[in-house]
């Protein structure tokens, strides 16, 4: 018996208490905090119908009831006038807004917590499944504190603002330590990670098992249900009353997955089929009921609760991440440009860029085709497969491989935007300052490099 | 992190080795272990709670009351059963006594979109409903429904002059598949929307709008 206790002690501290990657819990933050934020601007489109003081839930009317069932139950919602309902909302959205993009995170999540449960408790007459989902995933990412570990912009400042020192400087063999991008695995993580993964599961057995009450779950036609189900469709599925066998294998289907999916996704070479039909599955509800695409939505932000954070960072830095993706040539003796790469390091995922001081290094080692003086004149850009890119176009691709950048890179790669950025980046890299005078014992030791490849030497070199 | 071989669905577990750096000590360990034992416990509760359960359910269930309601938990998650059914439809009608015609309001109102503004005129109704069902089995009045008194609160509001608000329920049916199979091998069209599909519209109750 005591050998039981023991060993289920030691199942229970290594299933809640080993560290794990938090990157899944990072993405997840992503995907939910943007249906936070969208459902919040959704509710705009009839703010004061759902939140006033004359809405469809007369306040008094839900307090009412409240009192009677639900005594301990709070909102925020209940204590703002009409006249601050604007004010109130755009603080709402620029907190969850935080909470998505990882700013402040801890802050962020607990807050946006206190949104949604408050949101939910002011509107018993508007929720269904989504808002459920919303509140439970919320309420683990906030209540670890885990959520801004990784993809995080609190992480990408911390990352650039404990690098900065390292890139201020000039370094004569043009090395950089550079901390990994791989995020350090916690406990947190771990325990927020965990608690979706069960309540995932009980949320699908639940399902499951009370479907299993109806006979047209047992017949095979339950899912004509939801398919000839007027008030949901967008598209017509009434084709599918004369494929009953099509019916059935939908209803038996997703019957079994979910009563299946609590048991099965912890066996792992059966976890990509269950999340793959568990996706499957979300879409097919969202096709037919388009209302109910967002709760799909946060279902599956929550399986991500059950990939691996090497394999999610792989899908970013390349299946092989022994070698990065490209090599970025950047002017070492340009303060500007250091703080560039001060930039790109702290918003790399895992080694997806190895910058090279060109000042350190013959260039040509890094490709045959470049030269020192074009390099000067413009960053380079080598990727793994021998490509080179030059200047404006070079940031752009710089910025494609990092997910921060990736709004940017989008923009950037426009026609006029590239236009436009092409000129700038040519003036700016013009007129770019280099080796500032020596003011640290770093420079003052070793100097700028010297040889047949060596920078130019003088104080200041305006270009 | 090199050198460790690690699948696409392996988390938590295939992650680096436990640190001395990062573990949690034993005390730490000790509250958080009590922390999950009950929230794990009352959340699955909380789901098998729900009706039809059994009286210890629901006595257990009780006992994490507060607890549901502070942290907004304690769902069934019991979506489509036993089965998917009929979709409640809410119409008021708005009458005003200068001579304006009556004013017809729809929850959903078809064509809403964002298609989430849509679905959530569909909870509107289908928690009115609810409601005056619960309303008339406790008291045999369906009109003492707390929130048909509160939407039409909010038509009469937001419509100003009206005379009165009358509010009533009915029910979106889904047809009989055989039937429709033989309509399609017949060569004729289903509309699903037809007037055929939906149940006699019920009267909830009507308002004045003086009232409020």
């Amino acid at each position: 018996m005591a050998g039981l206790g023991r060993a289920t002690a030691r199942g229970w501290n290594a299933f809640f208490f080993t560290p794990a990657d938090p990157t899944p819990l990072g993405l997840l933050r992503v995907a939910v905090g943007l249906l936070a934020f969208w459902n919040l601007v959704v509710y705009g489109f009839d703010l004061h119908d759902f939140f006033g003081s004359h809405g469809w839930a007369d306040p008094d009317a839900v307090r009412f009831v409240q009192r009677a069932g639900k005594p301990y139950a709070w909102s925020f919602w209940f204590h703002v006038p009409d006249s601050l309902l604007w004010p109130v909302w755009a603080a709402c959205l620029a907190a969850v807004g935080m909470f998505a993009a990882g700013l402040f995170s801890r802050v962020t999540a607990v807050l946006t917590w206190v949104i949604v449960v408050s949101t939910v408790q002011r509107l018993p007459v508007a929720l269904f499944g989504f808002d459920q989902a919303l509140s439970t995933l919320v309420l683990y990412l906030a209540a670890t504190g885990a959520s801004g570990q990784a993809v995080s912009l609190d992480r990408f400042i911390g990352r650039w603002r404990g690098g900065r020192a390292d890139w201020s400087r000039r370094r004569r063999d043009g090395r950089v330590p550079v901390e990994p991008g791989a995020p350090k695995p916690s406990v947190s993580a771990n325990l927020a990670l965990r608690l979706i993964q069960l309540h995932l599961c009980l949320i699908y057995g639940m399902a499951g098992l009370a479907k299993l009450q109806g006979p047209a779950w047992w017949n095979g036609m339950a899912m004509w249900g939801t398919l000839a189900s007027a008030e949901f469709r967008t598209i017509d599925f009434t084709w599918t009353a004369a494929h009953p066998w099509l019916l059935n294998l939908l209803t038996h289907g997703s019957l079994a997955l979910e009563i299946g999916y609590p048991v099965l996704i912890w066996v792992r070479p059966l976890r990509p089929l269950m999340l793959a039909l568990a996706v499957a599955l979300h879409v097919g509800i969202g096709l037919t009921a388009p209302g109910l695409s967002e709760f799909g939505l946060a279902m599956i932000a929550g399986n991500v609760a059950f990939a691996s954070g090497p394999w999610l960072r792989s899908l970013v830095t390349g299946r092989d991440p022994s070698r990065p993706a490209g090599k970025v040539l950047y002017d070492g003796a340009c303060p500007r440009c250091r703080a560039s790469m001060a930039l790109v390091t702290a918003a790399d995922p895992d080694r997806v860029v190895e910058p090279v001081d060109l000042t350190a290094v013959d260039v040509a080692t890094v490709h045959p085709s470049l030269t020192r003086e074009a390099c000067l004149t413009a960053m380079h850009l080598v990727r793994a497969d021998g490509r080179v890119s030059a200047g404006y176009d070079a940031v752009v691709a710089l910025g494609r491989w990092l997910p921060l950048f990736w709004p940017a890179a989008l923009v950037g790669s426009l026609p006029g935007v590239s236009w436009a950025g092409r000129r700038v980046y040519a003036a700016v890299a013009a007129s770019r300052p280099r080796d500032v005078p020596c003011t640290d014992d770093v420079c003052g030791l070793h100097g700028p490099t010297r040889g047949p490849n060596s920078a130019p030497t003088s104080a200041v070199e305006g270009r | 992190m090199r050198g460790v071989k690690v699948g696409k669905f392996d988390t938590p577990e295939a992650g680096p080795a436990e640190t001395p750096a990062g573990a949690w000590p034993p005390w730490a360990r000790r509250t958080a272990t009590a922390v999950l034992v009950f929230h794990i416990v009352a959340v699955l509760v909380g789901a098998l709670a729900a009706a039809p359960s059994s009286p210890l359910e629901r006595a257990a269930a009780n006992l994490f009351g507060p607890y549901y309601q502070l942290i907004d938990q304690g769902y069934a998650y019991r979506y489509y059963a036993p089965e998917p059914g009929p979709t409640p439809v809410v119409t008021a009608t708005v009458r005003y006594n200068d001579g304006r015609p009556d004013v017809s309001v729809r929850l959903p109102q078809r064509g809403l979109w964002p298609r989430l503004r849509y679905q959530r005129q569909l909870a509107l109704a289908n928690h009115l409903t609810a409601d005056f069902e619960q309303a008339r089995r406790t008291t045999g009045d369906g009109g003492r429904s707390v929130y048909a008194r509160s939407y039409a609160r909010h038509l009469a509001r937001s419509r100003p002059g009206c005379a009165t608000v009358t509010l009533f329920t009915q029910s979106h049916l889904i047809p009989d598949p055989a039937r429709v199979a033989e309509d399609l091998e017949a060569g004729r069209s289903v509309d699903i929307d037809g007037e055929e599909f939906f149940t006699v519209p019920e009267r909830i109750g009507e308002f004045p709008c003086d009232a409020f």
